[in-house]
Parts: structure tokens; C-alpha cells; sequence
């Protein structure tokens, strides 16, 4: 009898020890490991649709498409509102309180990119792996940029802005990487090449949902323009196909009922992604929509009567007894109706044509192809208008043309850092008679420090190689 | 051979049994202590093998009815059990003796249990009588605070049912969880699952602190381990009743500060020119304003209302013991409108000798926990911000012009949204959340005996804690209309989580003794422990207003989520235990780990230790002495672990998400490190206890030094790789600590017992090593400065305390303008405090000293205890306070009173900054010393005399009033000093406990009145 519990004892102990090793190597349920994560040309395709998933939620999502206007003359902050990015509306940020989330969203971007791109030739050779390439050259290189522009100087924006702090050009997806920062110069360049090596390997059948040949030139006319190439802006312009949005079409472009006009966008169901983009603006309540920021009373007076911007961008309601000019940009959708969370549009065809206007003005003679390409904006957005504009007078046109086209799409900050301007606001009030309370703060000068944001403290205890920029 | 006799006796008895049958008589006699010849009442009396038994009254007699030839066994806790066989005569007198064994105290460790005299390391010990006098409370951690050394309890918050920090000698780790290993009779359990217990079930705590006793536990005993051990019946002993029920109220600790009423506020709001006050244009307007003034902890917060009730049932007979329990415990909480806590609680623990040499038992409990208390962050959605932040001119609810409430379409007043938009008295009773906790805790056990020195024990534990967890968002409630642009919606998440964890423990042990003083004890185990997790969550929305709340009412389902891991631990465990004549102890264990946690190079780690002790009253030479009834010197040193980090840390992994509509994205979800291994910790250290005058003075001192190498940190990476964090093995911390313990008792008769104790816990903590190798290519850049995410005002360096705040150092205003002044990093005056942190030395969240002093007095039935415990030397970041003192900032929000000293005219000092100067920046100005003592329990019992209690049948009855927290004295800290959890949602999981303040569940004091009745 002891014999054989003796034996059941010792069998049992031997059982134990046995089983324990293979026990030991537990593997997530819900996620996979990197040598199993990238290996088909379809995971490839899922780890793009990741690059658009993550722009969505981090660098593009809620914060570009406000805080660049927040910055300036096209918003009020409103005071009942909850206070969201005042410091950002007064200009006193700092290394604590700057846009670290915009930054290190844009670089996962730039990461998961250099990680596509470091293990394509997994697939083999061919149209499917160009265009994945592509896609992810161009994340990275709009990524690069977007960066830049908010963190570092932009060429034209001044004589020494070449050669002066850009951003850390990122091309491993090495998470260990402590780099220390390129000049403007270097940085422009390596976004350009990105943007062309995308152009000559994208698919000519890529939808507006993901980057595509219109997209691709239409950024290059961007960053053409901003690296004072005005030239090769144009040229870009021209290779662009999409239409600018029709008058008649235009309001629906805002709620997602069509997408005219639009050449790259951002799609945003609330079933996935479901980021607010209007968050920033403005809440709707019971009490109506209680604004963050307003449209300001001197932008809400440029647009004329007849401009479909004004209905379509503004609506005028009051909250808790004032009446306030509102962002409407980003209030209702279509498509996801619960919600209201609208689509992203990271370029237009009207942006374009206003590209290709402003880079052929800056070039001597061309003021007629300047002129046709304004008035493709302007004919689809009044029901009449008065054009004819040469010389200063079509300058100051297309730059007003392309304040009330791409207001609140986070241009406005750029557009007046690129070119050297001061940001001026008026001594207005957030109500919509230009009453009520005036900004703190009315004048950043121009070639103020503050036009590129401080480098986010965290960066600068981690990276021992970053460098602050001056003013900070 | 053991068998055989058993066979014999039983017959025999069988035989006995027959022939005496007839010859049943009256045997009476009295029973004393063979110490000192006293009477003992109280004693049980048994025929063996019957259920016949009395008890000997308070003089020590007894009756019973027996045979001759039966045998009667007296049994008396503290003596050893005595049979006599009835023979011819009628008398029989009893003489016990005492039993040693069992009156020393048993304190439980590792995987056996031993007497004070026989440990060789340090652990302190709580038992079920310490409990009794302790404050009350759901949850056994909270009642460890001030009770053992060298264990550092801080409430998490006042919330009913939270749980406790625990940190055992010091800051151990700082990423990897803090938190001892908690095992309730024999089985690992979470942190949560402790509070599925009830302390009515508890019969002691031992809560194991040095290498020498935590080595058995290997890799997860780095931070201690608190061995919880439920009560048991016992052997031979009738049936006892307890009878326990408790009622009280609690009610938020007063605020050693002052907010403004009505008529200051808007004084204030008058002078900065913003605001009601400031737009005020008749006095009749002021004088309605004035009138409305009312408190608002008045209008939100309630005085909570705590029930328990407990019962038990226990005992055994010769071969099986048992104890049964049942639970009851509720509390309302301080928040109107919502029910905190209720929990529901039983236990049936058996034991039972199903062959001389087989035992068989389980210990089976289960408890079921209803939660109804908000969300813990800081909004507008949070009640005890709003009972500051709501100006006492604002009402609750919307009036008119007359000051009649206006009534909604439904005839219900409207909640006044306030200045902050969104009135909290809709989110209580609008937004309502419940979460359910249904834990089944066991284990079940067979020990064997192979021979008479081999015992073989193979124990199955499992928990298994079901987490249920439902919101509803009423249609039409105010957020509703928020968050769906008006539209009547609502919207219901269900989400919880399976989570079953067991344990297979095998233990072979061998004992015995040579020589009568050579005494050897071998123990071999091995631990298997499984972990599988799974959650889930669903969400949808579109409900009728006044409809039915559960899912499938819902119009539009919205999303579903479900999550699944597992976690596995395989130990292997040696352990030797050599007693010479109980005088020279020696211990020795080694343990083989491996864990699933950990990268693939590194899974399996080895952990052992050494310990000796030296019983120097035992001593020939000590023989005459009669100073000293207790010394005992120990020392001992060796390593254990720390694997509570997240289960996949180790290892690169890709998640999936949707785009553009369900399209599959594949992204990064986690950047491990293969390499990720324990968290080693090398303790020794050195005790001394003693007892002098038969243990009338007794304390023990205690020296240790803990090092913690291989810090499981969370490595915060460069932005411009995308700002990931990763969790490595970076770092080396020393803790270094003496603890002292002093009891006496100053009183010791018969009627009066007056006994004072303290225990001062002294702690050091040092950061040693951050990362492994300093950069040559950055020659004076600080590379021991380590940025983890969790830290919100505080660093990591070199040199400093663990969390050592990182702020900018407050210089006073200037008295010529009113801006508030800081000290740049190189220590200059200026008036901007962008960036100038630098780590404040010495200023940590940690306390450098804490203990309590407490006291006990017994007079006949009654006795009174009180508990005071304090905190010395750590610091808060009080973000409340810069709320309260905005300067002017917040003026929306109503401000502490001593808000108006602020600078008026220049030359004025000791004043607050000039309003609207952007003085409120981030640095040490609010950053103040915590230090605090408290009156933690104060108890009054009165035990009815036995005359009393023996007309109504009853055991013993007792009835007592009991205080928590009841005075607290705090010089520096504005607000509550205990601070654990600062804001559970803004802190997440990785709170630094005590590093700031930010509005969490306040500290409550309480008073009830309880009764306990044996029967």
C-alpha cells in the first residue's frame, strides 16, 4: 500500500517537472511579432492602411487640421468655451506645453514607413510593390515636412532659413536612433525626393482614400512653392487631373456627401477610426454649439454675400445668449450620422490651382496663366465676382483667394510664416458683431522666434543630440 | 503495521462499548492548571467517541454522565489534551498541563508554519485577536497600517472597498509594480482579490520582509509577501456561533482650509474685475447673490451609512474540523445618490483525517462586490472637484427670477449646469455606473503521510474572478444632449473580464530528530501556475427615454472589443531547516524560477538564501539569568524577484485596427527587448529581539539593506522615432531601513492590563544605476536622468530618491510688480519657470520615517484601544491648492479665502502673486511636506460578564464603539495628508502613490457601534 503511494507521489512530482517548459512561451492573442507581421504582399497592404490609419489619429486627425489656424488671424478664442489650446491662440507655448503629440505621431508615421520600406523586398518585384513603396515614400516625406514647417524654419519664410535648424531627416525605423537635427535645406530636399520617387512608382488606379498621382503632384506644388521653386510648383500643378470642386457641389464636399474636388483624403468612419476633426472648434450642445474658437470679424467679413465659403465654412448661432460666428467646416456628415465625424482632406484641387497661381505670379510675365488659374477657384465659388487683377493687386488676390478657400484646413499659419508676414489680428471681439472680449495677444512680428514652436522637452531630456530652437 | 494496531483498537473498543452499555454514572470532579493549581472554567469535557460534553464552570467543576470503561478527554486551549478512562470511582480530578508548543505564537511563513522561537527571519505578524481592535474595514490591507513594522500602508483613496499600497521595506521597484505578493491559504491572489475577503474570516496576517523568508517565493517575492490564512476549526471542539454586526457612518475628513463663501467670492470676483461680482449693478442683485450662498459638499455629498453582519460557525471532532462563514458588508460612500459597496461573502473551510496517515481539506470562499461610485478623473464629471470648484452663489438647481425652481416638462427641477457647463448631479444620477465582482476563491489538498518522517502534500488552488461592468447613459440625460448634438440618444457599454489563475503545488518534506537535539527539516516543491485572461466589450446606443437599459434595446449596436492573455510560471524549490536544541537555527532555500513574462534568453532566474538565528536565552548559561525571558539575535541575506510587468513586454509585436471601412491595418503594438529579465532584489540584513521580565518590556530591532538591481523600467525613446516607451532592465536602487518595536505592559494584574506599544520604521532610499552604459560620444550631458512616462512632476537620477520631485523652484513675488519669481537652473532669479526644473534633493513622495504608537487598556470587561500612526518626511504636489490659489486664473472656480492676500501695491510681501500676472506655473511653490499624525482607531469594548451572558446561553457577548481616522494633525499639507491614488484615470495604472493630489475619493473618518456574540 505505501509502495504504491510512494509511486503515485513520485510519478505525480516527475509529471509536474515535466510539463513546465513548453508552458513558458506564451504568445500575445491579439497582435503578432515582427517576423510574422510583414511577409505578403497583403500584410503589406494592411501595414500601409496603417500609415493612413495612424496619420488619421495622430499627426493629421484633430491637431493639424486646427491648431495651424488657432495660431492666427482666422480665429477668435472664445471665452465661455472650455480654454483648449489658449496657449497655443496667445503664443506662450514652451518646451512643456508645445505640439509633442503632433511630433511624435508624425515620426510613428516616419517609423512605420522606414519599416515598409526596410522589408519590402519580401514581395517580389512588380506594380504592387511600386505601389506600396510609393505610398510609403510619400507618408514619409509629407510627414517630413508637415514637421518641419511647424518645428523649423521654411525656405522662403527668410534668407537664412536654408541653412538653419531643421528637423531630424528619419530614414531607419531603428527605435534607438538619437539624431540630431538637419538643416531646412536637407530636409526639403529628402521630402522632394521622397514625393518623386512616389510619383514615378504609384498606381495610376489609386482611389482618393489613399495617395495617388494627383495627390503626389498636388503635394509636390506645395512643397515647390514653399521651397520657392515656382517653377517646378507649377509644373506640378499642371500634372494634377482633378477639377476643383463645382459651386453647386461645394457644400456637400463638407458633410461627405461627395468628394469634388478632392484629390487625397483621409476616410473617417466612427466604425474604425471615429476621430472628431472639429473637436477643436467647437462642441454642439443642447444650448447649441458652444465654440472654442469663432471665425474672427475681420476673416467672417471678408467673405462676400455671394461667396458659397461663407454658408458652407460659417454658421451664426448663439450660445448661451450671444451670438457667435462658427466654424461649420466639420459639424455634420452624411455618412456617419451619429457621430458627425467627417473625412480629412489633406489636399484639394483648389489648393492646387491656388498653388499654380501664386508660383506663376512670383515669376515675371506669367500674370494671364496666373489670372486663369485664380479664376478656376473663384468661378466655382461666387455667383459673380469681379477679377482682372495684375501685378500686386493679383498677388494680394490669390493670397485672399487662398486665405477664404483653405481657412480652418490648417494652411493660414504657413501661408503667413512662408512669407515672411507678421500674424496681425484685429481688435475684435468673439461675438459676431466683432463685440465681446479681444484677444490678449494681437501681434506676433514678423521674424519672431515664435514661428517655430520650441522643441518638446521630453525630446530634448531623451535625445542628447537635439538642440532647442532659439528663443525657448 | 499502524494499520493493524487500528484494527486492534477499534474492535476492542467495539467491545468495551457492548459490555459497558449498561453501567452509565455521574463523574464529577474539578479541573486546574498544573502551574499554579487554579481552577480552569471553561474547559471542555468529552466522552470520547460521543457527542456527549460539558463544559467546567467558573470554579473548574463539571458533571458529566459516563460509563465505566469510557474515556473522558478534557481539551483547553494553552494546555495539552487530557483522557482519563472511567474507572470505579466517581471523582476525577484533573490536573493539565500547559502546551507549550501551542501557546507560543504560530506565525505562518513560506510553506510552513513556525513558532517565534524557531524563525530566522523577519516577519511581522497580525493575528485575528490584533484585528478585532483595529478600525473596521471591508478590505484586510487598509487594517495592516501602523500595525507591523517595516510595512508601509497608504490607502489607495477613501473610496468603500479600495484596496491598500503595501510597500514592505521601502521602494523596491519603480515600473514593475510595488505591491508584496499576496498568498491566501497557500494560493497566489491579485492585489483586487483581497479585498473578496473577509478580515471576519482572517486568522492572521504574516507579512514575510527579508530575503531569508521570501526566497521560497522566487521571482515574485522581490517586494515581500503577505500570507493571509483563514480560520479553521478545531479538533474536538463543539460548535461555536459568532454572531458579528456592525453599523456606522462615515463622512468626509475635515479640510484644514477655508473656500470662500458667496459674499467673499464675489468680493473677489469685484476686485480682479471678472465675473458675477464683477458685473453686479444693483445691491439687490448683490444682496439675492449673498443670499444663495450654501455649501456645496451640503448639496453633493452625503454622511455614508456602513452595515456589516457577519456569522461563523466552527469546530471539529476528532477526525474533522470546520469552519463556516457568512458575510455582509455595505457602504453607502460620501456621494449622494450613489450606493458604493456592497459585498456578499462565504467560506467553508474543512480539514479532515481520512486515514492515520491521509488528510484531505479544502478552503472554499466565494464573494460578490457591487461598485456604484463614479469614475475616478478630474473634469467636470467629478463630485469632489465640484464641492470646490462651485461657487456657493450657484444652486443646484436652475430658479427663476423669483427663486422658484423651474421645472422641466416632466415637473422635475433642472440641475444647474453652473459656470463649468455641465452640473455633476446629472452625471450621478444620470450617467450610472455599476461594476460587479464575483470571485470564487479555493484550494483543495492531500497530505500524506509516507512514513513517520515523509510527508507528501499536493495542493490544487484556483480564483477565479468574473468583472462585470455597465454604464448607462440615460437618453435625454445632459450629457446625452451633449454628446448627440442634442437628439435624445443613450448609450450602454457592457464590458468585464474572465480571469482564472491556478496553482499546482507539490511539496515533498522530511523531518527529523537526532540526538533529541539535532532537529532537520528538508522540504522539495515545485509550483506550476496558470494565468488565462479574457475581456470584453460591448457598446451600443439608441434607447427609449424611461426604456429598459439592457443591450439589445439598443438601436445601433457601436462597437465591440474583446481581449485574451495568459501568463505562466514553472518554479522548482528546495529548503532546509537545521535546529539545534533550539538554540542555533539555520535556514537555507533555493528556488528556480522560470516565467512566461520574460524575452527568451532570459526566462528561467535562480534565487536562494541563507539565514541563521541564535536563541542566546536558551543557553546553559543564560539558565539563571531572569532579566532576559526572550533574546534572540538573526541575520540573514539572499535574492528574490519581481516579474509584475506587462505580460508581453519582452516581445515586438504588430496589432491590427480598421481604415476606410474595414480594411485591415497592421501596425506596431509593442517594441520589446528579448533580453527582458527579472528584477533581482539582494536583501540582508541583521535582528535583535528580546523580552525582559517575563516579556513584560519586549521590542525587537531590525537593520536591513535591499538592492534592487535590474530595474524593469519603461526607457522613454526619442520623439523622432515616434516616442515609444520600452520596457528594459535599467537600473539599481538601494532601500536601507531600521526598524524598531517597543511594547510594555505597564499595568499586569488581574483586573487591570495596560499595555503601550510603538513602532518607528526609519527608511533610505538611494537610486544607484539608471542605464548600463554612459554615452562617450556625449561627454556632460546627464545620462542618469531617466524620463518614464508615469512620472508626472518627478525624475529618476542618480544619486536622489526614487521620484525625487523635478520643478522649478518658487522664489516668492516681487514685491515691486506682483510676478511671481523662480530660480533658473543655474539658481538666478527670474520670472518664467519654462524649464528651469532641477531635481529637488530629499523631496520625494516617500516618507523617511512612519510608524505608530499605540495603546491598550483592560479593566474587567472593558477595554480601550487607540492607534495612532504617523508619517514623516515625504512631499505632495498639491494641484488642488493650485486650483484653489489661481491668482486668478481660475476665477470661474471658487477660491480658498486666502486667496486675497495677493499683491496689491508695490512693497508688499508675503502675498500671493498680482492676478492675471501668469504666475500659476508648474513648480515647487505647491509642492508641500506631508507629514501628518493621526488618530487611526480609537475602540471601546465592554465584554458582559459571564453571569450575564450564561442566562442568555451565550458563549461570550461583546459590545463595542469604534472611530477611524478621528483627528489628524497635519502642519504643512493643505487637504487630506494620506494621499495614494492622486487621479485614477489621469495617473492610469502606474500611479507613483502620493506623488500629487488631484481630487481622488477623500479620506472618510467613521464612527460605529458593532456587537459580537458567541453562542
Amino acid at each position: 500500500m505505501k509502495k504504491y503511494i510512494l509511486i503515485f507521489t513520485v510519478s505525480l512530482f516527475t509529471l509536474i517537472t515535466s510539463c513546465g517548459k513548453e508552458n513558458l512561451d506564451l504568445n500575445p492573442f491579439d497582435s503578432v511579432g515582427a517576423d510574422v507581421a510583414l511577409n505578403t504582399p497583403s500584410d503589406f497592404e494592411s501595414a500601409v492602411n496603417g500609415l493612413y490609419r495612424q496619420m488619421i489619429f495622430g499627426s493629421y486627425g484633430a491637431s493639424m487640421m486646427s491648431f495651424p489656424d488657432v495660431l492666427t488671424d482666422n480665429l477668435i478664442f472664445v471665452v465661455t468655451g472650455r480654454q483648449t489650446q489658449k496657449t497655443t491662440f496667445e503664443w506662450l507655448y514652451n518646451a512643456n506645453n508645445t505640439q509633442q503629440g503632433f511630433m511624435s505621431q508624425s515620426y510613428t508615421v516616419i517609423q512605420q514607413a522606414n519599416f515598409i520600406l526596410e522589408n519590402i523586398d519580401r514581395i517580389p518585384d512588380g506594380a504592387q510593390k511600386n505601389n506600396i513603396i510609393a505610398q510609403a515614400k510619400a507618408a514619409r516625406g509629407l510627414a517630413h515636412f508637415m514637421v518641419n514647417n511647424v518645428f523649423a524654419k521654411i525656405p522662403t519664410q527668410s534668407g537664412d532659413a536654408n541653412g538653419s535648424l531643421g528637423i531630424p531627416i528619419m530614414t531607419s525605423s531603428d527605435i534607438r536612433q538619437k539624431p540630431a537635427r538637419n538643416t531646412v535645406g536637407e530636409v526639403y530636399t529628402a521630402v522632394i525626393n521622397d514625393l518623386e520617387d512616389a510619383k514615378s512608382l504609384i498606381s495610376a488606379s489609386n482611389g482618393k482614400e489613399r495617395f495617388n498621382l494627383n495627390a503626389i503632384n498636388g503635394l509636390l506644388s506645395r512643397v515647390y512653392l514653399y521651397n520657392g521653386q515656382n517653377q517646378a510648383a507649377a509644373d506640378a500643378a499642371n500634372a494634377v487631373t482633378t477639377t476643383v470642386s463645382t459651386f453647386s457641389n461645394f457644400a456637400g464636399v463638407w458633410t461627405d456627401a461627395n468628394n469634388d474636388g478632392v484629390i487625397f483624403e483621409l476616410k473617417n468612419f466612427d466604425t474604425d477610426t471615429n476621430v472628431s476633426v472639429g473637436v477643436p472648434y467647437s462642441q454642439t450642445l443642447t444650448g447649441g454649439i458652444k465654440s472654442e474658437y469663432a471665425v474672427s470679424f475681420e476673416l467672417y467679413n471678408l467673405y462676400q454675400n455671394t461667396d458659397i465659403r461663407k454658408s458652407t465654412y460659417v454658421v451664426t448661432s448663439s450660445f448661451e445668449g450671444n451670438l457667435y460666428n462658427h466654424v461649420a467646416k466639420y459639424l455634420s456628415s452624411s455618412v456617419n450620422t451619429g457621430s458627425g465625424v467627417v473625412d480629412i482632406k489633406v489636399i484639394r484641387a483648389a489648393e492646387v490651382q491656388l498653388n499654380k497661381a501664386e508660383a506663376l505670379a512670383n515669376m515675371p510675365g506669367n500674370d494671364v496663366a496666373a489670372l486663369a488659374a485664380l479664376d478656376l477657384v473663384r468661378s466655382q465659388r461666387y455667383i459673380a465676382f469681379t477679377g482682372g487683377e495684375t501685378g500686386q493687386a493679383l498677388k494680394d488676390a490669390i493670397q485672399l483667394e487662398r486665405r477664404l478657400e483653405l481657412a480652418f484646413e490648417g494652411h493660414r499659419f504657413f501661408d503667413l510664416k512662408r512669407r515672411g508676414l507678421a500674424i496681425d489680428r484685429t481688435n475684435n471681439g468673439d461675438f459676431a458683431d466683432g463685440t465681446g472680449t479681444p484677444p490678449n495677444f494681437l501681434v506676433l512680428p514678423a521674424g519672431d522666434t515664435r514661428f517655430q514652436l520650441p522643441i518638446p522637452k521630453t525630446e530634448i531630456d531623451v535625445n542628447s543630440n537635439m538642440v532647442q530652437n532659439p528663443g525657448y | 503495521m499502524k494499520l493493524k494496531l487500528t484494527w486492534l483498537i477499534t474492535l476492542f473498543m467495539a467491545f468495551v462499548m457492548q459490555l459497558s452499555f449498561a453501567q452509565e454514572k455521574s463523574v464529577t470532579g474539578t479541573v486546574t492548571a498544573a502551574t499554579d493549581g487554579l481552577p480552569l472554567p471553561g474547559v471542555n469535557v468529552i466522552v470520547k467517541g460521543t457527542t456527549r460534553g460539558v463544559q467546567t464552570d467558573f470554579d473548574g467543576n463539571y458533571t458529566i454522565k459516563a460509563s465505566v470503561g469510557e474515556t473522558l478527554v478534557f481539551s483547553f486551549i494553552g494546555m495539552k489534551n487530557t483522557s482519563v478512562v472511567v474507572a470505579a470511582n466517581n471523582t476525577i480530578n484533573i490536573s493539565m498541563q500547559e502546551d507549550i508548543e501551542s501557546l507560543a505564537e504560530i506565525v505562518v511563513v513560506g510553506f510552513s508554519t513556525k513558532s517565534r522561537d524557531e524563525l530566522t527571519s523577519a516577519v511581522s505578524n497580525v493575528t485575528s485577536e490584533d484585528l478585532e481592535k483595529i478600525a473596521p474595514s471591508v478590505s484586510i490591507d487598509n487594517m495592516l497600517q501602523g500595525v507591523a513594522s517595516g510595512v508601509q500602508v497608504t490607502a489607495q483613496n477613501g473610496k468603500p472597498g479600495q484596496t491598500a499600497f503595501i510597500r514592505v521595506r521601502g521602494i523596491g521597484s519603480i515600473n514593475a509594480g510595488n505591491q508584496p505578493l499576496y498568498i491566501v491559504d497557500g494560493a497566489q491572489v491579485n492585489e483586487d482579490d483581497v479585498n473578496g475577503i473577509n478580515p471576519n474570516d482572517v486568522e492572521s496576517v504574516s507579512v514575510l520582509k527579508d530575503a531569508a523568508s521570501t526566497s521560497i517565493y522566487g521571482a515574485r517575492g522581490g517586494n515581500g509577501v503577505v500570507l493571509i490564512t483563514t480560520k479553521r476549526g478545531k479538533k474536538g471542539q463543539d460548535g461555536v456561533f459568532k454572531l458579528t454586526s456592525r453599523v456606522g457612518r462615515s463622512r468626509k475628513t475635515e479640510d484644514n482650509f477655508t473656500m470662500m463663501n458667496a459674499a467673499q467670492k464675489l468680493q473677489y470676483e469685484r476686485e480682479l474685475g471678472q465675473g458675477i461680482g464683477a458685473g453686479i449693478s444693483s445691491n439687490a442683485e448683490y444682496l439675492r447673490l449673498v443670499g444663495l450662498d450654501h455649501d456645496w459638499k451640503d448639496d453633493l455629498l452625503q454622511d455614508g451609512l456602513q452595515k456589516s453582519i457577519g456569522f461563523s460557525a466552527s469546530g471539529g471532532e476528532e477526525r474533522m474540523n470546520y469552519f463556516f462563514s457568512l458575510g455582509y458588508d455595505e457602504d453607502s460612500g460620501i456621494i449622494q445618490d450613489i450606493d458604493a459597496y456592497n459585498r456578499v461573502s462565504g467560506r467553508l473551510n474543512v480539514d479532515y483525517q481520512i486515514k492515520d496517515w491521509a488528510k484531505i481539506g479544502s478552503s472554499l470562499s466565494f464573494s460578490s462586490i457591487e461598485n456604484g461610485d463614479p469614475r475616478d478623473r478630474n473634469n467636470v464629471q467629478n463630485p469632489f472637484r465640484a464641492i470646490y470648484d462651485y461657487n456657493p452663489y450657484e444652486t443646484k438647481f436652475v430658479l427663476d427670477a423669483n427663486g422658484d425652481q423651474v421645472l422641466d416638462a416632466n415637473g422635475n427641477p433642472i440641475y444647474n449646469a453652473t459656470h463649468s457647463g455641465y452640473p455633476v448631479s446629472a452625471e450621478l444620477n444620470q450617467n450610472i455606473t455599476t461594476r460587479y465582482y464575483n470571485r470564487f476563491l479555493g484550494n483543495l489538498y492531500l497530505d500524506l503521510k509516507l512514513t513517520d518522517n515523509i510527508k507528501f502534500l499536493t495542493q490544487g488552488s484556483g480564483i477565479y474572478e468574473q468583472y462585470r461592468r455597465e454604464n448607462f447613459l440615460q437618453p435625454g440625460s445632459v450629457l446625452d444632449l451633449i454628446v448627440n448634438g442634442g437628439v435624445p440618444t443613450g448609450s450602454k457599454t457592457d464590458n468585464g473580464s474572465f480571469d482564472f489563475t491556478y496553482t499546482w503545488l507539490n511539496k515533498i518534506t522530511y523531518t527529523n530528530t537526532f540526538g533529541d537535539v539535532h532537529n532537520l527539516e528538508l522540504t522539495a516543491l515545485s509550483e506550476y501556475v496558470r494565468d488565462n485572461f479574457r475581456s470584453y466589450s460591448a457598446r451600443g446606443q439608441g434607447f427609449v427615454v424611461g426604456g429598459p437599459s439592457v443591450l439589445d434595446v439598443a438601436a445601433t449596436p457601436i462597437a465591440v472589443a474583446g481581449t485574451r492573455s495568459e501568463y505562466s510560471l514553472f518554479s522548482l524549490a528546495a529548503n532546509v531547516d537545521y535546529n539545534y536544541d533550539n538554540r542555533y537555527i539555520i535556514n537555507a532555500t533555493v528556488r528556480r524560477d522560470g516565467s512566461s513574462r520574460f524575452g527568451t534568453n532570459s526566462k528561467y532566474g535562480n534565487f536562494y538564501s541563507g539565514s541563521i538565528a541564535w536563541n542566546i536565552t536558551n543557553e546553559e548559561f543564560m539558565a539563571n539569568n531572569k532579566t532576559f525571558s526572550t533574546l534572540k539575535l538573526r541575520a540573514s541575506a539572499g535574492t528574490s524577484g519581481n516579474d509584475q510587468i506587462g505580460r508581453y513586454s519582452s516581445i515586438t509585436t504588430y496589432g491590427f485596427g480598421a481604415y476606410n471601412n474595414g480594411l485591415t491595418t497592421i501596425s506596431p503594438a509593442n517594441f520589446g527587448d528579448p533580453n527582458l529579465g527579472w528584477e533581482q532584489n539582494f536583501n540582508y540584513g541583521v535582528g535583535l529581539e528580546f523580552g525582559l521580565f517575563n516579556n513584560r518590556l519586549r521590542g525587537l530591532v531590525d537593520y536591513y539593506n535591499r538592492t534592487t538591481s535590474d530595474l524593469l523600467l519603461n526607457e522613454q525613446l526619442s520623439l523622432t522615432t515616434g516616442g515609444n516607451a520600452v520596457t528594459g532592465n535599467l537600473g539599481e536602487m538601494v532601500n536601507k531601513g531600521l526598524e524598531f518595536e517597543l511594547a510594555g505592559d505597564i499595568i499586569r494584574n488581574e483586573k487591570l492590563k495596560w499595555t503601550v506599544s510603538a513602532n518607528l520604521n526609519l527608511y533610505d532610499n538611494e537610486v544607484t544605476k539608471l542605464v548600463n552604459v554612459d554615452d562617450p560620444n556625449t561627454v556632460g550631458v546627464n545620462e542618469s536622468d531617466l524620463f518614464t512616462t508615469s512620472n508626472f512632476f518627478s525624475i529618476l537620477r542618480v544619486g536622489e530618491e526614487v521620484n525625487t520631485f523635478y520643478l522649478t523652484r518658487y522664489a516668492g513675488v516681487n514685491p515691486a510688480n506682483g510676478e511671481a519669481l523662480y530660480l533658473d537652473a543655474d539658481g538666478n532669479v527670474t520670472n518664467n519657470a519654462n524649464g528651469n526644473e532641477v531635481a529637488l534633493s530629499g523631496k520625494s513622495p516617500f516618507a523617511d520615517l512612519d510608524g505608530s504608537v499605540s495603546t491598550t487598556v483592560q479593566y474587567s470587561g472593558f477595554d480601550l484601544s487607540a492607534n495612532f500612526y504617523y508619517k514623516v518626511g515625504n512631499y505632495i504636489y498639491n494641484l488642488p491648492e493650485s486650483n484653489m490659489l489661481s491668482d486668478g486664473d481660475n476665477i470661474a472656480d471658487n477660491q480658498r479665502l486666502d486667496a486675497f492676500n495677493y499683491w496689491r501695491n508695490p512693497g508688499d510681501t508675503n502675498v500671493l502673486p498680482r492676478p492675471f500676472s501668469n504666475s500659476n506655473q508648474t513648480s515647487d511653490r505647491f509642492l508641500q511636506k506631508g507629514d501628518y499624525i493621526r488618530l487611526r482607531s480609537l475602540q471601546l469594548g465592554y465584554t458582559l460578564p459571564s453571569r450575564f451572558t450564561e442566562t442568555m446561553a451565550l458563549k461570550s457577548a461583546r459590545i463595542y464603539v469604534s472611530g477611524t481616522n478621528l483627528w489628524t494633525y497635519a502642519p504643512y499639507y493643505k487637504g487630506d495628508p494620506e494621499v495614494g491614488i492622486g487621479s485614477g484615470e489621469t495617473q492610469g495604472a502606474s500611479v507613483v502613490p502620493g506623488e500629487f493630489a488631484l481630487y481622488s475619493y477623500p479620506t472618510t473618518s467613521s464612527i460605529s457601534l458593532g456587537v459580537d456574540i458567541q453562542f
